[in-house]
Order: C-alpha cells, then structure tokens, then sequence
C-alpha cells in the first residue's frame, strides 16, 4: 500500500510508541528512495515542537503530540492519498483544529486526503467532497458546502 | 525297590541334564552378547568402541568360524550415557533380546544403575569399560560384575610414585573433574604421596564435566607456583586444560589420566595450540599406540590395522579406543573358548575369573591379564608413557597390582 | 546503572593493577565472557524479532563451526572459510525461521482440517520447532562429522603478550574484541541504517510497520539471519579452546541464556555487558571465594540473576516504555 503512494494514519494513530520521534519519522520515508532531509526540515516547519522533542519515545508524547506525529509520518511518505483514520479522537478541541489546519495546508499543495470524521462540523469545513455514511451506506454525498447547508446533516451532525 | 528307585531317579536326572535348554542367548550356531554404549549425547565420541568390538568378533566369526562352532553375535545399545537409559536398555536386551552376557557396557553411574538387577538375574556384567576400583573390590556381593580398564586410583598412585623417584621436590597442582572419577585418581595420587601428600599438592582445582572452559583452573593453579600438572578429567575438559595451558604460557610437566591420552586427542591439541603444548606429557598405558611408527611391525597393530581396513574402515586408527575395543573383544572370545563346549553363564564367569594369559595381541608386551576368584582386577599392570614426536613412547618398568 | 557498571570497571582495573593474578583471571573472565555475549546476543536478535527464545541456538553455533572446519577441510583459507560460514550461517538462520513458520502453518492446517479448533500459540509452537531443531542438528552432526573430538585453528595467534609481569593470551583479547566489536557494529546498524530501524519497527508494531512499507516477514528473516551469524562468530571463537563437538555449546548456551536475561532480553548491549559480566564474576568467584567450587558456578551465575532480576525485574538495560494515554 505504502509503494502504491497510500498513506494511511490509523485510528489511534498507530506510531511507533519505542521509537523516538525522528525515527518515526525516518520510517515514515522508508519506501523512498534518496535524501528525506528536505522532508523532515518541511515537517519540522509545520510542527515546530518536534526540533526539541526528536529524541525522544513517541510513547511519551501527548496525545494530540502522538496525533501529529503520525500525520507527520504519513506526510514524510509523500502519498499521493492520505488516508485518516478520525484524527480528532480523543483531542482537545484546539489540538484537532490545529491538525486539520495542518491538513488544509497538505491538501492545497496537491496531496489527495480522505479523512473519516465523526467531528462532523470540522471535516466539512476542511473537504472540498463529504459523504455521509449511515450503517455502512453511502445516504448523503456531494460538496461540502452544500452539505453543510443540508437540512438533515445540519440536525443530525452538526447540531444546529 | 529301594535300588529300583534309585535308577528311576538316575534316568530322570540325566534325562533332566540332557534336555535342560542351553543358557539364554546360546544356540547351536550362535552366541548372542550385548552392551550399553553412549552411542548419542555428551559421550558419544565413546561411541566408535562397540563398532570395533563388533569388527573384531565379526572377524572371528570369518576367520575361525566363531567359537567353538558358534558365530558371536554383539547387540549394542544406545544410552546417551545416561543411567535412567541404560535401565531399560539392559532390561530390553536381558528379557526381550535374551542376551548371554554383558559385554564391556559403558560408564561407571549406567553400570551401577543396573548392577543389582543383573546379579539378581546371574547374567554377567562383566569386561566393563570404566576403571572405578570398587568393581573390582566388591566381587564378594557382585559375583556376577567384573571390570576392565585400570583402576582409577590405581593409576594416581602410579603418578606420585613416578613423581617422588624423578622430580621429589614437585610441587603439584590437580586440576580434578569433580566428580567419583576425578576423586578416585585424586585418591590414589594422595595415597601415593602419603604421608606426604600435602605438602607435595599445592592445589587442587574442582572442574565441572560440563564447564565451558577451565582457564579459571588452571590461571590458578599457575599461581599457585605448581611446577607440575596433574589432569585427573575425562578428554573434553583435558582437551581444555592443555590447550588454555599453552593459551597463558604455562609450561608445566604434565601427567594426564590414560582415559585422556588417545593420540587422537594429543594429535589434535598439538595441532591447535602447538607441540610444546603436549610435547614431554606423561600418561599410563596397557595398549598399544596403532600411530607408533615404530610398532608398525607389531603383529598386534598389524592384526589392528588389518581387522580395522575390513570391518570398519571409517574408524581412525590413530583413537586409542579402538584398539582398546579390540582387546576387550579379545579377551571375550578368549573367555568363551575356555567357558566349555557348550558356554553356560557360570562356566562363562568360571572362565573370565581364572584368566592368565600375556598373549593378548592388543595390549603391550608385558601386561599380564590376570585374575582369580577373588582378584576381580583384570589389568593391573601399567607402564610409562612419554608424548613425544606425534605419538607415545613406553618407558621405564612396569608397575604392577595398580588397583 | 552506567555509574554501577563505571564503578565495577575501575574496580577491576584496580585490582588488576594490584595482583597479576587478577588481572589475568579478569581477562580470561572477560574472554569466556565475550562468548557467552555474542550467543546471548543472538538470543536477544531473536527475542527482539518474533518474541521468541530460540533453544536451537547453541546447536546452530556449533553446526556452522563444523560448516567452517569442513570448508577449511576442503582447503579453503581460514579467512575464506570465515566469511562463506558466516553467509552460510545467515542462510541458514533465514530458512530456520522460514521452517518453523512453515511447521506452525502446517499444524494449523491441519488442526483446521481435522476439525480441531485452537487459538494462537504460535510463540510456543515457534518455540517447541527450535527444541526440535537443537535434537535434529545435534544429531545431524554427530552423523555428519562423527561425534569425534576436532581441533579448530584459531583466527588469532596462540601466544601469550605480556604486559608488566602478566600474560594475556591474544585469544583472549581477540574474542573480547570480537564481543564488543559486534555489538558496536550492531548498535551503529540498528541506530543509524533504515533496515537496521525497519527491523526494530517490525519487532515493535508489525501492523504499524506494514503501513509504512516495511516488509515485515522479510525483517523477522533478516533477524534470524543475523542471530544465526552472531552465534556462529562465537562458535568460531571458542572451537580453538573446546574444539569441535556436537554437544560443545549445550552449557555454553545456558550461561548465555543467562547473560542475555541478566542484560534485559531485549537490550544488545545488556546481552554483551551481561556476558562479560557473568564471565568475569565466575572466574573471580572461583578464584577468590572458595565455597564456590565448580559445581556451583552454575548455581552461582543463576543466584545472582535472580538478584539482579528481584532489584531491576527488566534487566540491567532493558527499560520500560512509559506511556502517556
């Protein structure tokens, strides 16, 4: 999947809790080929707080920290599509805004992401195309701003 | 009446005689024999003596026919030189295979573990290959038990006594596996000693059969300020202890017991770590070394080689158990031929503890095999012996009643 | 625990400085040691990658350093013979694994196709396969090679140095060398390399690491593989000493389980300290304390790991993961 330009960021984030957060990182470039220095200095960037937190155990990050490194990861892979897994799970409200501030930046530099979201009101406002599931099943598709405007998801998810 | 009686009994006894089937393992053309051996496990480089044993009988079979007519079948079993092995082993051979005798079975603890169960059953255990001295001593209680191999403490002896009419200002170092074989040698030198024997031993140095290494040891015992070593363990520790010598530049003079000294081992030491490592070592010896270039006439060593090219031409001549095997199987056959025309299990023992012979071709010339209702010792005459130019040179006299 | 060990090395420093007889026992403590290290080493390799204690591993020492006496036999060079036997080793290693992961799908296989329903166990049935290879190589060998007493040549030569007043063996040094020089070699590997890194990956987090592309089968492999090389250097080392014998590594093996365990199971460097330490603790016992006579070493060695284990149940170097939720 990681050769196909997938990435995938797990419920639950799925790093490497033993390894230290630069190694997760390295990881995250294991499919490429050449230099991910550029990469990581790109990554550093966007999560400023990973230049002092490098050598230490991903287990011992925060959770909404753990969040971001895994989303880190992902990026350092270069996919094609990004796949998340609810990323707001279990975040403070202003560490999930952040992440998908984050992930607004990705997508607008030409990185397909498919988020799954229970944070109905967040995700629409980051997707250009939502689809609502209901049991298993597609009820509700199209762009999401009109989705946002769609009577039953506004009562339904967005709780207005 | 009464004389008729008398006749009828008569004719019954000597119909009983008559008919009375031939002790277990007997048939009109074959013997069947068998043994314990640590064909597998720690030991098994002991494993090739029951091979020659058998190439030896096999060539007798060829040759003569067999004794008396009937063909010497030897069945050898594995016990990976484990008693709780050898148990079911002897059981299996005794009551299933129904074995005339055993015949040279391997170690002291498997030979112990089935003593009492084959006296019981008056099968010999006899010719066994391992020198504890109590074998020997305990003919009383074990009619039916007889050793082989030198006594352990009897060779000790011999080392002091070389010891004290050479170098009587030695100071001795031991390096003993610890365990009845080590403290028997380490018996026999103390008695050699005595009454001396502390302040001729410097130190004595417990090894564990099994140990992975003995540089402990023998770092120790070069402190000690030892100008001689004594190795009383079986060949893997030995080995370890001439080749970690060489390793700390320790020269001593070193006398090693015979159970360590097959050229093979000495030739392979020399190999890895250097003559000087095994150049001037002193062991005691009863067979002859097939790798002497100057016993290469020796009728013995020829009939060795010869037997060893046709029955078993994987065998390295140079493993000195081999052609102790092959005394072993020797003095069986000989045994035999003495037990009567048809072998029983008491004539077969009447045999083994009246032996007297010098004839053995195997053994070197001058080692008498002998014994007696109550000398249940068979070798007790050792000789001298000096590892030097790749093999062992005999010197000296012999010495006699090692037990 | 880096002072406790910084203090024990002066210690021993000291003491050497003082008797010639120390510091000879310590070095010759540290040589046996550097075995005990290497092997708990590919103990702890194969710990690390499938979570399992790999009983075959003195066995398949001791088969590769017949490999290497064969090829010396056929009149290969020692050094030829070195590197071919290592390759060989990791061959070896790699397809070990391949046939105890095969025999776990077999069984369950059949089990399946017998009706029989049972879940997992696949550690334990990993674990009885090596039991089964230790008996299987054993006897290989003994067949192959007669059970026979060899002498092995050594890659160092056989005489003494001396410094002051005290002969070292330059064996000795060497296989000390050998011990730590693999470790340093592993840990710059682990540290530094992506492969070295995608295998403690797949070790940790399997799932994780497939997401990311690492190729876990293949890393459980490499794993083995490097085990298996690991513990033919230290049979390559020690044959010179013991020499060739099917059963030359059976107590070895138990010393090394110990070392790796006194080191914590999954700390390469605890593995190598651990047997150099339990090395050197036996050989001053031996030497300085007389109840400790040789039969007792043993015991002795499992005592202390029992201390070491009640005060510091991970191990000297093994750690916990601490984890924020």
């Amino acid at each position: 999947m990681a050769k196909l330009g997938i990435a995938h960021v797990p419920e639950g984030r799925g790093t490497f809790a033993e390894l230290t957060v630069m190694e997760n990182l390295r990881l995250g470039g294991y499919t490429r080929h050449g230099s991910i220095r550029g990469d990581i200095d790109r990554v550093r960037a966007y999560f400023p707080w990973i230049d002092e937190r490098a050598d230490q155990q991903a287990g011992t990050l925060s959770g909404g920290e753990q969040q971001m490194l895994a989303l880190a990861r992902a990026f350092m892979q270069r996919p094609r599509l990004l796949l998340l897994d609810e990323p707001s799970l279990g975040l403070a409200p202003l560490v999930v805004s952040e992440i998908f501030r984050i992930v607004k930046e990705l997508n607008e530099e030409g990185m397909t992401v498919l988020v799954v979201e229970q944070n109905a009101n967040i995700a629409l406002q980051a997707a250009d195309e939502a689809y609502v599931l209901e049991v298993g099943k597609v009820v509700l598709s199209g762009p999401s701003a009109e989705l946002r405007e769609h009577e039953s998801v506004r009562k339904s998810y967005l709780g207005y | 009446m009464l004389a008729a009686a008398l006749v009828a009994l008569a004719a019954t006894v000597t119909g009983a005689t008559a008919r009375t089937a031939a002790d277990p393992g007997i048939t009109n053309d074959s013997i069947l024999i068998g043994g314990t051996f640590p064909l597998s496990g720690s030991a098994s480089l002991y494993g090739a003596i029951p091979v020659a044993e058998k190439a030896y009988f096999d060539y007798v079979n060829d040759t003569r026919g067999g004794v008396n007519g009937r063909k010497i079948n030897f069945k050898y079993v594995d016990d990976g030189y484990d008693a709780s092995q050898t148990v079911p082993a002897i059981r299996q051979l005794v009551e299933q295979d129904k074995v005339f005798a055993i015949v040279n079975a391997l170690g002291t603890a498997p030979g112990l573990a089935v003593r009492d169960y084959l006296n019981e059953r008056k099968v010999p255990q006899v010719l066994l290959a391992t020198g504890d001295s109590f074998w020997g001593f305990q003919y009383k209680k074990y009619p039916w038990t007889i050793g082989y191999n030198p006594s352990y403490p009897g060779e000790g002896t011999i080392f002091a006594k070389h010891i004290l009419s050479k170098t009587p200002q030695a100071k001795v170092g031991v390096l003993m596996q610890n365990d009845p074989f080590g403290q028997q040698l380490l018996a026999g030198l103390r008695r050699g000693f005595a009454p001396n024997s502390k302040s001729r031993i410097v130190d004595v140095e417990p090894v564990d059969v099994t140990a992975p290494d003995v540089s402990q040891q023998l770092l120790k015992l070069k402190a000690s300020g030892a100008d001689t070593l004594i190795i009383f363990t079986t060949p893997s520790p030995s080995i370890k202890a001439f080749v970690t010598a060489a390793k700390i530049n320790w020269h001593p003079q070193i006398y090693v017991s015979y159970v360590s000294a097959s050229p093979l081992f000495m030739g392979a030491i020399a190999k890895a770590a250097g003559a000087a490592a095994v150049d001037g070592t002193i062991t005691t010896s009863y067979v002859k070394d097939a790798t002497n270039p100057g016993e290469q006439n020796d009728p013995g060593v020829k009939l060795f080689e010869q037997i060893m090219a046709k029955y078993y031409p994987k065998g390295n001549i140079a493993d000195a158990n081999l052609i102790y095997a092959m005394s072993v199987a020797w003095t069986a056959v000989n045994a035999l031929q003495r037990a009567g025309k048809t072998p029983t299990r008491q004539g077969f023992m009447n045999a083994l503890t009246s032996t007297n012979t010098a004839a053995n071709p195997f053994l070197l010339k001058g080692v008498r095999l002998q014994t007696s209702k109550t000398d249940h010792f068979f070798i007790e005459d050792l000789t001298l012996t000096k590892w030097a130019n790749g093999h062992w040179n005999a010197f000296g006299s012999f010495y006699h009643h090692a037990r | 625990m880096v002072l406790l060990l910084a203090a024990a090395c002066v210690a021993l420093v000291i003491g050497s400085l003082v008797s010639d007889q120390f510091a000879e026992q310590t070095v010759a403590g540290l040589a046996t040691g550097g075995i005990f290290g290497s092997l708990a080493l590919a103990l702890v390799l194969i710990y690390r990658a499938t979570e399992v204690i790999n009983f075959a591993q003195g066995q398949m020492a001791m088969f590769t350093t017949y490999i290497a006496w064969q090829l010396m036999q056929w009149g290969i060079g020692y050094w030829g013979a070195f590197v071919l036997t290592l390759g060989i080793a990791f061959a070896g290693g790699v397809a070990l694994l391949a046939f105890a992961l095969g025999a776990v799908f077999v069984r369950d296989w059949t089990f399946e196709r017998m009706g029989i329903k049972q879940a997992g166990g696949g550690v334990i049935a990993v674990v009885i396969v090596t039991i089964g290879m230790l008996i299987l190589l054993e006897g290989a060998a003994a067949w192959i090679w007669s059970p026979e007493i060899k002498s092995f040549p050594s890659a160092f030569p056989t005489r003494p140095i001396r410094v002051g007043g005290v002969a070292f063996s330059i064996q000795d040094l060497g296989t000390i060398g050998v011990a730590l020089g693999s470790v340093v070699v592993l840990w710059v590997f682990f540290q530094f390399t992506k492969v070295g890194l995608a295998m403690r990956a797949a070790a940790l987090r399997p799932f994780a690491a497939r997401l990311v592309g690492v190729r876990v089968n293949a890393m459980l492999a490499l794993g083995w593989g490097l085990a298996a090389v690991l513990g033919a250097i230290a049979g390559l080392m020690i044959a010179p000493t013991i020499f060739l014998q099917p059963t030359m590594m059976d107590t070895i093996l138990i010393y090394a389980f110990a070392a790796a365990v006194l080191g914590g199971i999954e700390s390469p460097a605890g593995a190598v300290v651990g047997g150099l330490a339990l090395g050197v603790v036996l050989n001053l016992l031996g030497t300085y304390v007389h109840f400790v006579t040789s039969e007792l070493r043993l015991p002795v060695a499992l005592g202390m790991l029992l201390i070491v284990l009640l005060i510091k149940p991970t191990g000297l170097f093994g750690h916990r993961v601490v984890r924020k939720v």
